[in-house]
């Protein structure tokens, strides 16, 4: 098959709309008419002139196939393609990489330099560490794929390429061990993956919803981070990643809930100190959830478990208030999560003013002018403060809080406890890719326990979980 | 399939689940009869009297103070109601307090004479099915009024209730204090005999005055007497042991590990030994023999001294044995008095019916106690 | 619903024999032993419990290998056994949901509404026992660290004084016999466990089943004889015995006057033991109707309605628990057991234990049918 320049640059042209960013460039190559497409701003302009179009417009003569002598006059660095097709050529361009048509040659020549502006590698904002390693994902899938590879150099590290997305043709890169991952997860994520239908996938959160079974659950079925020694670390374990070009955040499956608990400076840090860290975030996630509503309810129903003396400076506190205690505590609750909104997307130079400010309102006036009481700030500060032990839990936690806060309320401690048992029930019914979402606790599986709330030592540690599914249980081999 | 698609239509169904959970929440929330800890008064103590045919109720309530407890203690008060039941009285408190009464934290009962004497099966029956009171509720019984009792005003910066929880719990109790709960006293009740036993509570003027922000005046404080104790049966008011007898039944029923021992020294002075630890067991001999057992571990209240290589005041064994005497000596007088009073207060019954079942029960009458030997061996040990 | 439904591990059967077996034997049953058979009730509590150790190691022997639901026996035999599983289950239901609903008034509220608490108890009740018996076994794994911890601190700081004497003498009378006749509907309350089936676990398991049922049997006389040595004579005007021994000790005498770790560990026990006999309802019903939800909603409306109207105290919930209908609740508990066991030994032949290493794969498979979007 020959191309006919003017016909083929014309209809890759023709691909695109009248106002686009893409370039043509009409000249020359061997006495034979030639058409370049490009996307400025997503080449390396220097490396495209020197390694492609000078040598092209030098080139006085072209043999057929013409893709042999091309090869020859130009410098790549990712080897030349050819399509046959102008519309793959011009999907090709709207990914960044140059399409030439020469009129005559045996398809269109495609070109890959590309260079675009992207973030620097950087400390992730919401998961800090004291110790370990401080660099995260960013935007660019590739970059994402050299630093997951920068960790594990193994050959059988494997990254295997999906798109998704009408519009966005999105990369999708899954990411596995081959021999530690389980096959069987491996091609369910593809399948999930492969069966996506929408219009466009702009952040990993986009797939996460794919891949989850019970998506309207309030509770996340697939884990995300952003950082490439907590994948790798993952991975090891025999999970299956997946970079999402266009976001830093990598998703890894199966999940279980224990995940929230488990931070990477825990491997870092001896055993025992990261024991009694796993044991205060659990009771911090408890408080966070349970405190709030267990103070309304004792409040308002099962005051006789008070202590006395408690019960004596409590009533003292609370004494004027004009609000019911529960309607007391979702007003500082719903407050409380106002400022943290506010926090989130208030520019940096007045964040610490609206801290201050904040504080003071709530610290302070509030109390002052007795319209709430001391002891229920103290309640919502602590369980706030819990709330961001375990960051990652954050979206159920809050929502769960406040419901916790409604039930008990109107129905007590027996209210709480019921709900508890519900929310457990409903947890104990709920599988990420065959894994219990409890695991390794419901069902009870011991040998997983090594990395569960009493941490081993990493010496110690020299099998995969048994909650995750492998093909090779021992970690040496 | 026509029905899932309309459920789908309106929304699908979480909104079924929703509406469920709302109209649960909404009309528990509506229907539910409650007050708050605002709208409580939370009863520390409680006083019962009989008032004829009524029963008559002393609280002793905790005001709420605004400011928190950084302003200090809060005030305490005492509200009355009667009623001609129990349930009704507690009614009628609420009534009076303007607040619903909690009676959750009331862990004192304090059960006048008068009232021991006509409805006091009642009014204990009804205070271990209530719901509200836990067994370990302490009752104490009143010589006069019971309210005169809650009212007193203790000298040190506390109010009644609590001073004589803390003479009946842990480290101020002494020998002679029965402390007894409710359920000790319901297990009593159904021993053979069935003789039960209360603290008395006495109150005696002082010169001292009570200091502390939950006083209404600054008239002369009040001092509280538990070293003797009442003795029931399941008719009602039996008799009250004085101080020594009250000594013995504690040395039989308590394991005592606080108070002291005054014997008479060899140089005719009067020393004391403290008690560390007591034990007892009743040892049935025969089917009208019992003799108790009592081991009492003891020390010496003054530091040794020696003089030329002797201890000088240690116990010779005259001393020793008249400590065991007055050890000795106090329980008898309690098994005497209640011999004279037709009351088995030491259960000697209960403990003969065990070894020897039925067949002893079926020939025994209610003055059985009159036929029982009763005899007592003090082993004593001295650290 | 999947078939992993209602598998479970033998550890998990082990918690849940547990919980079964002690939740509703401390609470109103030890007052109703003391009433019958006077300073004689450990006795007499030790008897049943040991008839009821037996049917539960019958049980285990059909369960071990197969489900009642999955074994090859005569269609109308299984499901005459189905049928009477369920029926003796929502009696049971019936009787022991007004115990906790008494329970719930009396002690977290000034005597509450019992129809509120109804309405707010079965939702939770039905919604556990709908997902499943696999469920219901790890909720159990969840909340039985709670349960332990409050139990042992309870023993560990136990600080009541009382008399061993209070059980002398030792008398084998026939008050023994009336009172295990009067109340045999509190004990035996395995059957629903025919629906269960016990999986071989994946990797081994050190299998707590033999400590488990000896602790069941010691816990549950041990109980009585603290019950009787604290109260003696006494026992009979006690309504709540677990509720009432948990405030002796030196932790709730700092807390409050109700032991609030005992409070709460009592409800859940008794909601996973509820939900337990629930499941033994609609899962029996749905081997018939197939439609699990609707036979789940409509299980949770009968109870609802029947605990609404039919009996509103615990006066009456006595009064039919010990009347003559617990002799054919009896006879289903007791020998139905046994002859499941025979019937499944002489008719099924071919049922082998289920293989767990299997379901993880048909799990993830299952799984993978997205229940919304493409798939």
């Amino acid at each position: 098959m020959q191309i006919n320049c003017k016909e083929a640059a014309d209809a890759v042209q023709g691909e695109f709309s009248e106002y686009t960013d893409v370039l043509r460039m009409d000249f020359n190559v061997g006495g034979r008419a030639a058409a370049l497409f490009y996307i400025d701003g997503f080449v390396d302009k220097i490396a495209f002139e020197s390694s492609i179009l000078r040598p092209l417009k030098r080139q006085e003569t072209l043999e057929y196939p013409y893709a042999d002598t091309i090869n020859q006059i130009t410098a790549l660095t990712t080897p030349m393609k050819t399509v046959q097709t102008p519309q793959e050529a011009a999907k090709i361009v709207s990914e960044g990489d140059i399409a030439l048509v020469i009129d005559g040659a045996e398809g269109i020549f495609i070109f890959s330099e590309r260079a675009y502006q992207t973030r620097g590698i950087q400390e992730p904002p919401v998961t800090n560490v004291l110790r370990g390693p401080r660099e995260g994902f960013v935007e660019d899938v590739k970059i994402n794929m050299t630093m997951l590879r920068r960790k594990l150099k193994t050959p059988k590290l494997t990254f295997k390429k999906a798109f998704a997305g009408k519009y966005t043709d999105t990369p999708v890169i899954i990411c596995y061990i081959d021999g530690v991952a389980s096959p069987d997860v491996v091609d369910e994520v593809e399948k999930r993956i492969n069966a996506i239908d929408m219009d466009g996938v702009v952040e990993s959160s986009y797939i996460a919803r794919y891949l989850e079974t019970n998506y309207r659950s309030l509770f996340t079925q697939v884990g995300t981070s952003e950082k490439p020694d907590i994948i790798a670390a993952k991975m090891l374990e025999g999970r299956v990643a997946i970079i999402v070009d266009g976001s830093p955040m990598v998703l890894t499956v199966p999940f279980i809930l224990f995940e929230h608990f488990q931070a990477s400076e825990d491997y870092y840090i001896k055993s025992f100190r990261a024991s009694f860290i796993r044991i205060v975030r659990l009771m911090a996630l408890v408080f966070a959830i349970a405190l709030p509503g267990a103070y309304v309810a004792l409040q308002e129903y099962q005051y006789q478990m008070f202590p006395l003396k408690f019960l004596i400076s409590i009533m003292n506190s609370i004494y004027g208030i004009p609000f019911t205690p529960t309607l007391e505590m979702l007003s500082i609750l719903i407050i409380f999560e106002i400022l943290n909104e506010a926090s989130v997307r208030m520019p940096r130079y007045v964040g610490m003013a609206l801290s201050v400010v904040g504080a003071i309102v709530l610290g302070e006036t509030a109390v002052n002018a007795g319209l709430f009481s001391t002891p229920a700030i103290l309640v919502i500060s602590i369980s706030t403060i819990g709330l961001y032990c375990v960051p990652d839990a954050t979206e159920a936690s809050s929502i769960l809080r406040v419901l916790f806060v409604a039930i008990a309320g109107v129905a007590g401690l027996m209210g709480l406890i019921l709900a508890a048992l519900a929310l457990i029930a409903y947890l104990a019914d709920l599988r990420s890719f065959g894994t219990s979402y409890l695991a390794p606790f419901a069902p009870l599986i011991e040998r997983d326990w090594q990395d569960g709330l009493i941490k081993e030592s990493i010496r110690d540690m020299t099998e995969r979980p048994y909650s995750i599914p492998t093909w090779n249980r021992v970690r040496r081999r | 399939m026509q029905r899932r698609q309309r459920l789908k239509r309106l929304g699908g169904y979480k909104w079924l689940i929703i509406v469920v959970i709302a109209v649960v929440l909404i009309g528990f929330d509506l229907l539910a009869d409650n007050a708050s800890i605002v709208n409580r008064g939370i009863v520390v103590g409680l006083a019962i009297d009989s008032g004829g045919d009524l029963i008559e109720l002393a609280a002793q309530v905790i005001l709420p103070r605004s400011g928190g407890s950084a302003s200090g203690g809060n005030d305490f008060m005492i509200f009355t109601s009667s009623g001609e039941t129990m349930q009704d009285a507690v009614e009628k408190l609420s009534v009076s307090m303007g607040v619903k009464a909690s009676l959750s934290h009331c862990t004192l009962v304090v059960l006048g004479g008068d009232l021991l004497r006509t409805k006091g099966d009642t009014v204990l029956k009804h205070l271990i099915r209530s719901p509200y009171f836990a067994d370990n509720t302490l009752l104490v019984a009143a010589s006069g009024k019971a309210k005169e009792v809650l009212s007193a005003k203790v000298p040190i910066n506390d109010v009644a209730s609590y001073h004589m929880q803390r003479m009946m719990q842990g480290v101020q109790r002494e020998a002679g204090v029965n402390a007894c709960t409710i359920k000790d006293y319901f297990a009593n009740y159904y021993y053979i005999g069935g003789a039960n036993y209360m603290p008395v509570a006495v109150v005696e003027n002082c010169e001292y005055t009570p200091v502390g922000p939950n006083k209404e005046s600054a008239d002369g404080a009040q001092l509280l007497d538990l070293s003797r104790t009442l003795v029931l049966t399941r008719e009602g008011y039996g008799f009250v042991l004085d101080y020594d007898a009250s000594r013995g039944l504690s040395f039989v029923k308590g394991s005592l590990n606080d108070g002291t021992i005054i014997f008479v020294s060899d140089c005719s002075e009067e020393r004391d030994v403290v008690i560390l630890d007591s034990k007892c067991t009743l040892s049935v001999q025969s089917e009208d023999e019992v003799v108790a057992k009592v081991k009492v571990k003891v020390k010496r209240n003054d530091l040794p001294t020696a003089q030329d290589g002797m201890i000088v005041n240690a116990l010779s064994e005259r001393e020793r044995e008249r400590i065991r005497e007055s050890v000795r000596g106090q329980i008898l007088a309690c098994f005497k008095e209640g011999q004279k009073q037709d009351i088995d207060i030491f259960h000697l019954g209960e403990h003969i019916y065990r070894k020897y079942g039925e067949e002893w029960r079926k020939n025994q009458n209610k003055l059985y106690i009159r036929n029982i030997a009763f005899d007592v061996n003090v082993e004593l040990t001295v650290k | 619903m999947g078939k992993t439904t209602n598998v479970v591990y033998p550890n998990q059967i082990a918690l849940l024999a547990f919980i079964a077996s002690i939740t509703f034997k401390v609470v109103m049953l030890p007052q109703y032993f003391a009433g019958s058979a006077g300073r004689a009730a450990p006795i007499a509590m030790a008897y049943m419990m040991a008839v009821e150790v037996m049917e539960f190691v019958i049980i285990y022997g059909v369960i071990k290998r197969t489900s009642l639901l999955e074994a090859h026996i005569p269609a109308a035999l299984k499901a005459a056994f189905i049928l009477l599983i369920s029926a003796s289950s929502y009696f049971k239901t019936v009787v022991l949901s007004a115990e906790a609903v008494s329970y719930i008034s009396t002690t977290l509220f000034d005597n509450g509404l019992w129809r509120l608490i109804v309405l707010a108890y079965m939702p939770c009740l039905v919604y556990i026992s709908y997902k499943g018996g696999n469920v219901l076994a790890r909720t159990a794994q969840i909340v039985f660290w709670f349960i332990a911890v409050s139990l042992l601190f309870n023993v560990l700081f136990a600080h009541f004084n009382g008399d061993t004497g209070n059980m002398l003498p030792v008398q084998f009378s026939a008050e023994i016999m009336k009172a295990c006749d009067r109340h045999m509907v509190w004990f035996g309350d395995f059957t629903p466990f025919l629906f269960l089936t016990v999986a071989r676990p994946a990797k081994p398991q050190k299998v707590r089943l033999p400590v488990m049922i000896a602790l069941c049997f010691a816990a549950a006389a041990g109980f009585m004889v603290i019950f009787i040595t604290a109260y003696g004579g006494g026992s009979i005007m006690v309504s709540n015995a677990f509720n009432k021994i948990a405030v002796f000790n030196r932790i709730s005498l700092l807390l409050g006057t109700v032991d609030f770790p005992t409070v709460c560990s009592w409800l859940m026990m008794s909601v996973i033991k509820l939900a337990l006999i629930v499941y033994g309802v609609v899962e029996g019903l749905t081997y018939f109707l197939k439609k699990r939800l609707a036979v789940a909603l409509l299980t949770g409306l009968a109870l609802s309605l029947t605990l609404f109207f039919g009996i509103t105290n615990m006066d009456v919930s006595y009064k039919i628990a010990t009347s003559p209908v617990r002799y054919a609740v009896g006879a289903i508990e007791y020998l139905l057991p046994p002859a499941v066991y025979l019937a499944v030994r002489i008719f099924d032949k071919t049922s082998v234990q289920f293989d767990s290493t299997k379901v993880d794969v048909d799990a993830l498979r299952e799984e993978g049918k997205c229940r919304e979007g493409k798939g």
